[in-house]
């Protein structure tokens, strides 16, 4: 299985990839990579460096060291925003939505956003393509009946399926997604796990959860990390089997 | 799926308010018929007002609407009046036609050359940055012999003229003619204003006060956004200076100093900053009260300290957010910016 | 090179760095613990130099302006602080920008009222008019040197109150998060009145100093207030060595500029700013912005 995966082509793939703050090592030589179709999921304790490894990857933080390559074209330091255009989407941990901007319209500025050759003193009706590739979003994430409300207005649960539309309104190649499911209730977590599901589908999705049986439902593929260093990876049930991880988890071997 | 405009498109969010296009409308037909019952005294009067209006209107493009605050707005108000000034022969007035459009591109021209290093910063670091590169334009016109130093200069006023021919004017007659041109203008500019915030670029600018973050997260160039804001508000701020130098025949350094430029902030914060109407409500309203405190003081710089800290202090949205705003305040998401540590 | 007027333009752009460093301290702190634009920080400046002048006028002793103007400046630093400025903390740069604008505008006023407009000079203290004389063709003044070695000093007392005491730890602290003032059970009131405080004082003795070299006149803050900014902008934002040395560095350009180039003097200070910015936004010893 390992080397079926390995031969395939990488959407997107790290190469000794690091951070340092001052003296702290963040992220330490972390390799991975995320492949079309698959979703990958990172998880670690707190203070794993998960956080900053998807920061690097989604060019808000340069690495100190290594790699990124997207689809072989090396972007490691490209700003956060070329990194978006490049195909490479992000919903964040804390919502960070335009609350007093509509749900459609914070889909529509994501789909703006990478639309290329745009001129932009054109009047927004007078571009209803962006409008319909935003209500598009919307569908998959099964928002489209609030796309009215002001984002302000929504639940919580629903503002987190709106991070995942904006994330995926540009058409994104790679979705990383810092823990979506966040704050949610059980209802809504089924939902969301649904959508994890057809998204992995159709993009390369790292995904960052806490919840383990959410990540066990849904990845194909798992990477554990602990102080900044990638203790291991391999399919859900490998982990599951691995008794390092148990211990980097449980602090000690049972 | 058919295509529908966005709630925002309908809601005109930064359009005059709920009074709409009609209160506008009114506006403007009250002050096209104003001069024809006014003395020339008050003629005058609301043309600076006028004239402060389109100062107020090319920031509200930066602060109301991108939430840039500048500290050095003026510079390109004194840059378009001083454009004229330098274009103008000492003895031989010059057409409209050459000197307005001179005016706004020098003035746009500083603007995105200024723009393009202040933008650099952010938040307080901008502020004084806009405010310092202000002052370098201050000392440019007050300790050289630029524009006459400190004590300002005289020009002859441009011409509304086409080659040889030239709209014959009486002496009584010019002031109207000012008058009639500075509310062209300000009309003009508002309704380009609308259209460029209705636009696509609009939405970014928009998003960009918002939340810069995550505009640039989203994938927004939004350094590129920001100077092509600034760069206009310069222009439209140097079209205004123009009409300055073209009405009072006359520049001075003042028109760069940072109190003019907080002047303008003040005009804004008077109005009310979500709307493109506030402005000029704001600068009439500054107009007025600063000739009526006239009438009582010659503390005119006392009357305008208290009138700033009432407004500020108690109107956190200017007049026209006394139940007229459409914003939703000014609400951040939890990852916004406004935080001390730009 | 005229080797004695060199050296006279190098003490001058010390003493004049130095006195911009006592200004910038106060406005890079305040912004840095409280977050606070504070324009009306050229006003205490002001404020300090006429108390030099009426304390010289009426007592003719400057040294006592000093000790006036020092705890002159905590007190009206400690009145603004909770009077007004601990309501603008949460207020947009706008708000503060517009509100300490009204103050300088207010504070200008009653200074007017008080004292009038004219210029006035404030004579030298009689112990330190002389020259002291360096080389055989060159003296310099006792007051400059003096003017100096007291910046100095209060640039030591302020670094070792920064890096070295309790308190200091607290601010820096507080410049760096400032929520976690509170989680850390610190009264945050107590640091800000303490920081504002302490920035006002810094202010006005930096006037005081200053009145018998600069004369003293109407909106006289407003120069030293907008290099002060540029002083912060190039130290980079709630640094206090950085202000030290950006400081240094500008008062030094901008008094050599002033002797050999005079014409392009005053411009010489912001093309610093703008080669800076475009090196590094943040400034000389900013945090990434």
């Amino acid at each position: 299985m390992t080397e079926a995966r390995a031969s395939r082509a990488a959407v997107l793939a790290t190469q000794g990839l690091s951070r340092n703050f001052g003296g702290l090592a963040a992220v330490r030589d972390v390799s991975i990579a995320l492949h079309h179709g698959e979703l990958h999921a990172v998880i670690g304790p707190n203070g794993a460096g998960k956080t900053t490894l998807v920061n690097m990857l989604s060019g808000m933080l340069a690495p100190s060291g290594g790699r990124i390559l997207l689809e072989g074209r090396d972007v490691a330091g490209e700003p956060v925003w070329r990194m978006s255009q490049l195909g490479i989407g992000r919903s964040f941990q804390k919502t960070n939505v335009f609350l007093p901007l509509s749900v459609l319209e914070n889909v529509r500025l994501a789909v703006q956003a990478v639309e290329v050759g745009l001129n932009p003193l054109k009047a927004c009706e007078r571009r209803p393509d962006l409008i319909e590739r935003a209500e598009a979003s919307l569908a998959r994430v099964g928002l489209l009946q609030l796309a009215r409300r002001d984002a302000g207005a929504l639940s919580h649960g629903e503002q987190r399926q709106l991070e995942i539309a904006m994330a995926i309104a540009g058409g994104a190649k790679v979705l990383l997604l810092d823990e979506p499911l966040a704050g949610m209730g059980v209802e809504e977590s089924q939902r969301m796990v649904e959508l994890l599901r057809t998204l992995a589908r159709e993009h390369a999705v790292l995904l960052i959860e806490h919840d383990m049986d959410v990540v066990f439902a849904v990845a194909h593929w798992m990477t554990v990390m602990a102080e900044g260093s990638l203790l291991a990876e391999g399919t859900p049930e490998a982990i599951r089997a691995n008794l390092s991880v148990q211990e980097a988890y449980l602090g000690a071997s049972p | 799926m058919s295509a529908r405009p966005t709630p925002e498109d309908w809601r005109a969010k930064l359009a005059a308010g709920p009074s709409g296009g009609w209160l506008m409308g009114l506006g403007t037909a009250i002050l096209v018929v104003a001069p024809l019952g006014l003395s020339e005294f008050y003629t005058g009067l609301i043309t600076s007002a006028l004239i402060a209006a389109m100062l107020a209107l090319s920031l509200q493009l930066l602060v109301g609407c991108t939430g840039l605050v500048s500290l050095g707005h003026a510079a390109f108000y004194g840059l378009g009046a001083y454009t004229v000034f330098a274009i103008t022969p000492a003895e031989q007035a010059r057409t409209v036609l050459l000197t307005l459009p001179a005016a706004a591109a020098v003035a746009g021209l500083a603007a995105l050359l200024v723009g393009a290093l202040s933008l650099r910063t952010k938040g307080f670091f901008f502020l004084m940055v806009t405010l310092a590169f202000g002052q370098m334009v201050f000392f440019l016109f007050h300790n050289t012999k630029l524009g006459g130093g400190a004590d300002g200069a005289y020009l002859m006023r441009p011409t509304l003229s086409l080659g040889d021919w030239q709209l014959p004017l009486t002496r009584r007659q010019r002031p109207l003619a000012y008058y009639y041109l500075s509310l062209l203008l300000l009309v003009a500019m508002y309704l380009s204003l609308r259209v460029l915030l209705r636009s696509l670029f609009g939405r970014v600018l928009e998003g960009i006060r918002i939340n810069e973050q995550r505009m640039l997260a989203l994938g927004f160039n939004t350094y590129r956004y920001k100077l092509g804001a600034f760069a206009f508000a310069g222009l439209l701020a140097g079209i205004a200076g123009h009409m300055y130098a073209m009405k009072e025949g006359f520049v001075n350094p003042e028109l760069v100093g940072w109190h003019r430029s907080a002047e303008a902030l003040l005009m804004i914060l008077l109005g009310g900053l979500s709307t493109l109407s506030g402005p000029i409500f704001g600068a009439l309203a500054y107009t007025a009260i600063g000739e009526i405190a006239q009438l009582v003081t010659e503390r005119k710089l006392l009357v305008e300290g208290l009138i700033i800290l009432v407004v500020v202090l108690s109107l956190p949205k200017g007049l026209s957010g006394i139940g007229l705003g459409w914003r939703k305040g000014r609400e951040q998401p939890p990852a916004a910016e406004a935080k001390p540590h730009d | 090179m005229d080797f004695p007027g060199l050296l006279a333009q190098l003490l001058n752009g010390l003493q004049y760095g130095l006195l911009l460093f006592l200004i910038a301290s106060g406005l890079t702190l305040i912004f840095g613990v409280m977050g606070v634009i504070n324009l009306a920080h050229g006003s205490m400046f002001m404020i300090g130099a006429y108390v030099a002048y009426l304390i010289t006028a009426r007592w003719g002793s400057l040294w006592l302006a000093l000790p006036a103007a020092a705890l002159g400046g905590l007190l009206i630093g400690a009145a603004l602080e909770s009077g007004l400025f601990r309501h603008f903390y949460a207020r947009e740069h706008l708000d503060q920008v517009l509100l300490t604008f009204a103050l300088i505008l207010l504070f200008e006023e009653f200074r007017s009222l008080l004292v009038g407009n004219d210029f006035h000079s404030v004579p030298v203290p009689p112990i330190l008019d002389f020259s002291v004389p360096i080389t055989a063709q060159f003296s310099y003044s006792a007051y400059r040197f003096a003017v100096i070695a007291i910046c100095l000093l209060l640039a030591a007392l302020l670094f070792w109150w920064i890096e070295r005491t309790r308190f200091g730890a607290i601010i820096r602290a507080a410049a760096e998060k400032p929520e976690m003032v509170d989680v850390l059970g610190i009264n945050a009131r107590r640091v800000h009145l303490t920081v504002f405080a302490v920035g006002t004082a810094l202010a006005l003795i930096a006037g005081a100093l200053a009145a018998p070299l600069y004369a003293v006149y109407p909106n006289m803050g407003d120069g030293f207030l907008i290099i002060s900014f540029v002083v912060v902008v190039i130290g980079g934002l709630g640094s206090v060595s950085g202000a030290f040395w950006s400081a240094l560095i500008l008062g030094l350009v901008d008094t050599l500029g002033a002797a050999y180039a005079p014409k392009v003097a005053g411009l010489v200070v912001y093309l610093l700013m703008a080669a800076v910015l475009l090196w590094r936004p943040a400034g000389l010893f900013g945090r990434r912005a």
